[in-house]
């Protein structure tokens, strides 16, 4: 994307970086056949690129049979009241998602009638509604902080149970800091 | 733009009236559809994607309990004993895409059959030159039965003639050219430091929407009412009666609440955000 610039970004793939990275993750044991994919979007998408962004990494070269996303709830999108000290998780699914067996469903509940997320994740989940796919957008509150890492790095285990997140925890808590957003501006790099 | 049917729906092939809302001050072609889709208790059959809009999803608007049935940008709701097809949009049209989206649901309005169309929209309260309160709050129309944006039909219900409507001024003219594929024409839209007041009106989405079903040989029918921002729910109700009204429709095709004629959809419950918190008091 034109707009984005890649300065400062590294060669190997960092947190710190403006990028979007794909990692696969292939389970070790010979009966499970299935790859898992990990994007990791650490870049601001504009709502107007979204579409564009989501054929890029669902519907072209990327065939799914399932996908979810984590996204943070965006306060002026959400109508109710949102505590800084309070954890918050909810989710929305496909059809085809709802209709699988709820042992393998996120055990959450649905984000409020009222309240839209918009952007990459509204743009992902759309399509695969459209598409059919078994799809669940995850949203958390806070956007940043130590319980929000704690809640999504338990989230990924229930979903990928030999992902070792443990071992990455306080890395991802030191970037998750608030206070550490200004480091993210464009005016630095 | 392409229609998805929702699995296990069909679409009712009587349905040859289509409503949508386009995009305006207070949102209220919006509300008005959902009044609507609420009260004919109309079920949503299809989606329709369309790369021009700005992607928005949320739980379902409609209730009477959110059940997590998605909510997308664009959706078709049918209800085959009002054979009204109702579009709801829910995200606005990118920036400088609106002339693309409005060929492609008119192309989607003219291959499904659709013979009526309506358009609910607003206008800037400010815009408003004679104010005549005594008659109450005035719909406005503006139809393609005559060059001049006249209808009977609507003259006898009482809407009044968008009389700023001039086929021949240079904004109308253009979004003319732009959906008639045998235009020879070759007009620009001015920029907007030459944009005038006369340029108001076909600025807006509602004029794009008209010029490109009006292009499609559809009947179509814009319904207007001047308002500011705010609490934009009565406007929503005025719309939504003059549409019922110009559809034809009997009271006994709605399913209001206590016997009435309109049911609120769930999703207004929290329209202004959550209660404040009294503990401060």
């Amino acid at each position: 994307m034109p707009e984005v610039p890649f300065s400062g970004n590294t060669v190997e793939s960092s947190l710190q970086d403006k990028s979007c990275n794909i990692h696969s993750l292939t389970s070790s044991s010979t009966d499970d056949k299935s790859s898992i994919l990990l994007v990791s979007v650490q870049l601001h998408v504009s709502p107007e690129r979204s579409n564009l962004v989501l054929r890029l990494l669902i519907c072209q070269d990327i065939i799914t049979k399932r996908v979810i996303i984590m996204d943070s709830i965006q306060s002026r999108n959400f109508r109710g009241r949102l505590s800084p000290d309070e954890t918050l998780a909810a989710k929305l699914e496909t059809s085809s998602e709802k209709k699988a067996a709820t042992t393998s469903r996120v055990n959450l509940d649905y984000f409020p009638s009222g309240s839209v997320i918009d952007g990459l994740s509204a743009s992902l989940l759309s399509r695969c509604q459209v598409k059919n796919i078994r799809c669940s957008l995850v949203v958390s509150w806070p956007e940043f902080g130590p319980s929000v890492i704690r809640f999504v790095g338990a989230l990924l285990k229930s979903i990928v149970p030999s992902l070792d997140v443990g071992s990455v925890n306080k890395d991802l808590e030191k970037y998750s800091s608030r206070k550490d957003a200004w480091i993210e501006s464009d005016l630095y790099t | 733009m392409e229609f998805v049917v929702e699995e296990g729906k069909r679409v009712h092939e009587e349905c040859s009236t289509l409503i949508l809302p386009a995009l305006s001050i207070g949102n209220v072609g919006q509300l008005a559809v959902d009044l609507l889709v609420s009260s004919t208790a109309a079920e949503r059959v299809g989606y329709l994607d369309d790369l021009n809009l700005l992607p928005c999803v949320g739980n379902d608007a409609y209730g009477p309990l959110p059940c997590g049935d998605l909510a997308l940008p664009l959706e078709v709701y049918e209800s085959s004993s009002t054979a009204i097809t109702l579009a709801q949009q829910r995200s606005p049209v990118a920036k400088g895409m609106m002339i693309k989206f409005a060929e492609n649901i008119a192309q989607f309005a003219a291959s499904s059959g659709k013979k009526d169309v309506i358009v609910l929209s607003t206008l800037d309260f400010q815009r408003l030159h004679n104010l005549d309160l005594s008659r109450g709050p005035q719909v406005y129309y503006l139809s393609n039965t005559e060059s001049d944006g006249r209808d009977d039909h609507c003259e006898r219900l009482g809407f009044g003639r968008l009389g700023e409507f001039d086929s021949e001024g240079r904004c109308w003219k253009y979004l003319s050219s732009v959906f008639d594929k045998n235009s020879k024409e070759d007009l620009t839209f001015p920029s907007e430091d030459e944009l005038e007041d006369i340029d108001y009106y076909p600025s807006l989405p509602f004029a794009a929407l008209f010029s490109a079903f009006k292009a499609r040989g559809l009947k179509v029918t814009c319904l207007l009412c001047y308002c500011s921002e705010g609490d934009n729910i009565p406007d929503a109700f005025l719309l939504a009666e003059a549409a019922s009204k110009l559809t034809g429709l009997t009271p006994d095709k709605f399913h209001g609440e206590e016997g009435g004629k309109w049911r609120i959809p769930y999703s207004w419950k929290s329209m202004y955000g959550a209660p404040p918190d009294m503990s401060m008091f």
